[in-house]
């Protein structure tokens, strides 16, 4: 790994009150380095997004740091002033491109919000930057000024792609990027999430439960399972040799990885 | 049309140039289906591939009889069923066949589980229609149903409500709902989108085991292709309204003679190495109503020619047990 860019270190996220109250993510320490890429994998209630949630700055959590270029992520949240801290640097792309863009706003000028925020410089430069921007991620100009609801899925989440670098940011976080999307448009995604990585020098952090997209993108990979992480390591040697029993389940149940299905064990609660 | 050996019984399902529209307005129709062509025999599986928009949801609607609900008719082709044809039944006549013959898995659990009434009473309502006997009769029919499923602890689910089970224990119940009357077909659309992979493994080894038990055919509508390479024998790829290749899943995917499925199978993370580039499909799925002239996958293509853009989509083309739309078939390159 290169240089840490982001760490967290022992955090903690309870949630609920009372009796009620569990650990979403329990004492779970995250690094991710320059221009790296690197997984989390885990079943959903496994505490991926909330542990995303906590180093893109959205989640405080009960216990622990969040470290940026090794200051203190918290300490600068407590300063007011979005522009005076270092939070640009660290951008997310969510989920859902549904719910996720604004439907009363065009592509470009979602875009343009998003810079201007970041860069506070005028309308028509945001705009400007923002068409540019957009045409990187593949959405040409007439695309562009269309509304979210005209436009695919693949398209959406480009659009998202878009906004998340519109500060430049040194490091993106993609929650199941994927998941609602059409396999050909999965395909261009990923592969402009990889070009990125590349010509922007960005580190990314994948949350996925895909472990065939989290083996293809990423070189190292943290394996979570009911908010603790289980498993670490080089993404090809936790595949090919998963030490972690809930590793082993998990690699087993990919489909195609023709092992006996029935053997599988239920371990599924009601 | 895909070849069904005469010599044998009636195939169990037939589509034949199935064309589906939906009503817009009088008399002006919307395409969405425009044609569909496959055989299932008895006991057979087969896999419905493709991107959202192309179909598939439509085709399983038209065979479980329900495309009126969703604002849609019939207007080309013929579906036949155990050898009666079934293209113009009305609904009392699907009430006969639906669920009891033909039984189906909807995409999303929630939604096909009514969540303020009890697992059991729901399943009550299921078995009543077949058993029509008392209160102990249809509660052992329920417990038994929930067991085959494999539901661990099936007197405590039978106390609860939807949202009080797991997405996997609630897909065992609408499970258990789709077999109950002992179908020759079962039909799911997309049943494991919404799981985690662990429990997608135990429901898809669970229809497999019913599938033996039962000795059902399945029709599995999936947009993952390694999970249609694990559950069927079979596989039919749409791309807008059309199936364009039919055939033997595993040659559709060794050597595919569509380009339309030879994309889907180079775009697939499970098959690239790490740090290979995904053979992406350019552009976007073409939308209902956008459907272009000639073969509607051409402006995505990379053997398309001129050929290709003129006319009507071209039909399904067999050749010995497989069957593609693609004019230029013999042009494809043998993948790997």
């Amino acid at each position: 790994m290169n240089n840490t860019l982001l760490e967290c270190r022992d955090i903690t996220v309870k949630f609920g009150r009372g009796s009620d109250a569990f650990d979403a993510v329990s004492g779970a320490s995250v690094k991710v380095g320059e221009n790296e890429a690197i997984g989390i994998v885990g079943e959903s209630g496994s505490g991926k997004t909330t542990l995303a949630r906590v180093l893109v700055g959205l989640q405080t959590p009960n216990q622990g740091d969040v470290l940026l270029e090794n200051k203190s992520l918290d300490s600068v949240q407590n300063s007011a002033g979005i522009s005076q801290n270092d939070r640009w640097k660290v951008q997310m792309v969510f989920q859902d491109p549904y719910s996720s863009l604004n439907p009363m706003l065009t592509a470009k000028t979602a875009v343009a919000e998003a810079i201007q925020v970041w860069t506070r410089c005028s309308k028509n430069t945001a705009m400007n930057e923002a068409i540019e921007l957009l045409g990187d991620v593949g959405i040409p100009p007439d695309q562009a000024s269309q509304l979210p609801g005209n436009l695919s899925g693949g398209q959406r989440q480009r659009v998202s792609v878009a906004r998340a670098l519109a500060p430049k940011p040194k490091i993106l976080i993609a929650d199941e990027p994927t998941s609602s999307i059409d396999q050909s448009a999965q395909a261009q995604l990923l592969n402009l999430l990889r070009r990125l990585q590349e010509e922007r020098k960005l580190a990314i952090i994948f949350i996925s439960h895909d472990l065939n997209l989290i083996r293809y993108l990423t070189s190292r990979v943290y394996v979570m399972q009911k908010g603790d992480i289980v498993e670490q390591g080089p993404t090809e040697k936790v595949f090919l040799k998963p030490s972690h029993p809930y590793t082993q389940t998990l690699i087993q149940s990919i489909p195609g990885s023709k092992s006996d299905t029935t053997k599988i064990v239920d371990n599924s609660g009601v | 049309m895909i070849n069904h050996d005469p010599g044998s019984s009636p195939p169990l399902l037939s589509v034949n140039k199935l064309r589906v529209s939906f009503r817009v307005g009088s008399g002006i129709n919307l395409p969405v289906i425009d044609t569909a062509d496959f055989i299932l025999e008895p006991q057979g599986s087969l896999g419905l591939v493709g991107e959202s928009g192309s179909g598939k949801t439509m085709l399983c609607r038209t065979l479980i009889g329900t495309l009126a609900r969703h604002g849609a008719v019939i207007n080309g082709g013929n579906i036949t069923f155990s050898g009666q044809p079934i293209t113009n039944l009305g609904e009392s006549e699907w009430r006969k066949l639906r669920g009891h013959q033909i039984g189906y898995i909807p995409q999303s659990s929630m939604a096909g589980l009514n969540p303020i009434l009890t697992i059991k009473s729901q399943l009550s309502e299921v078995v009543k229609h077949s058993t029509g006997g008392s209160e102990s009769e249809v509660r052992r029919e329920v417990l038994g149903l929930l067991e085959r499923v494999r539901i661990p602890r099936p007197t405590a689910v039978m106390r609860s409500r939807p949202h009080q089970l797991s997405g996997g224990m609630r897909q065992r119940v609408i499970i258990a709902a789709a077999i109950a009357q002992g179908p020759k077909l079962l039909i799911a659309d997309e049943p494991t989108t919404a799981l985690d992979v662990t429990v997608q493994s135990e429901i898809l080894a669970l229809i497999n085991e019913l599938r033996e038990e039962l000795g059902m055919a399945l029709l599995l509508v999936s947009h993952d292709l390694a999970v249609i390479e694990e559950m069927c024998s079979l596989m039919a790829v749409m791309y807008a309204g059309a199936t364009v290749e039919v055939g033997p899943t595993e040659n559709l995917i060794s050597s595919p003679n569509h380009p339309y499925t030879r994309a889907l199978n180079t775009s697939r993370t499970d098959k690239a190495r790490p740090g290979d580039l995904l053979e992406s499909i350019p552009g976007d799925a073409v939308s209902v109503g956008h459907w272009p002239n000639g073969c509607r996958f051409w402006p995505r293509c990379p053997i398309a020619d001129l050929d290709c853009q003129d006319g009507l989509q071209p039909d399904l083309l067999a050749i010995e047990q497989r069957a593609s739309a693609c004019i230029h078939s013999d042009r494809m390159e043998v993948t790997d």
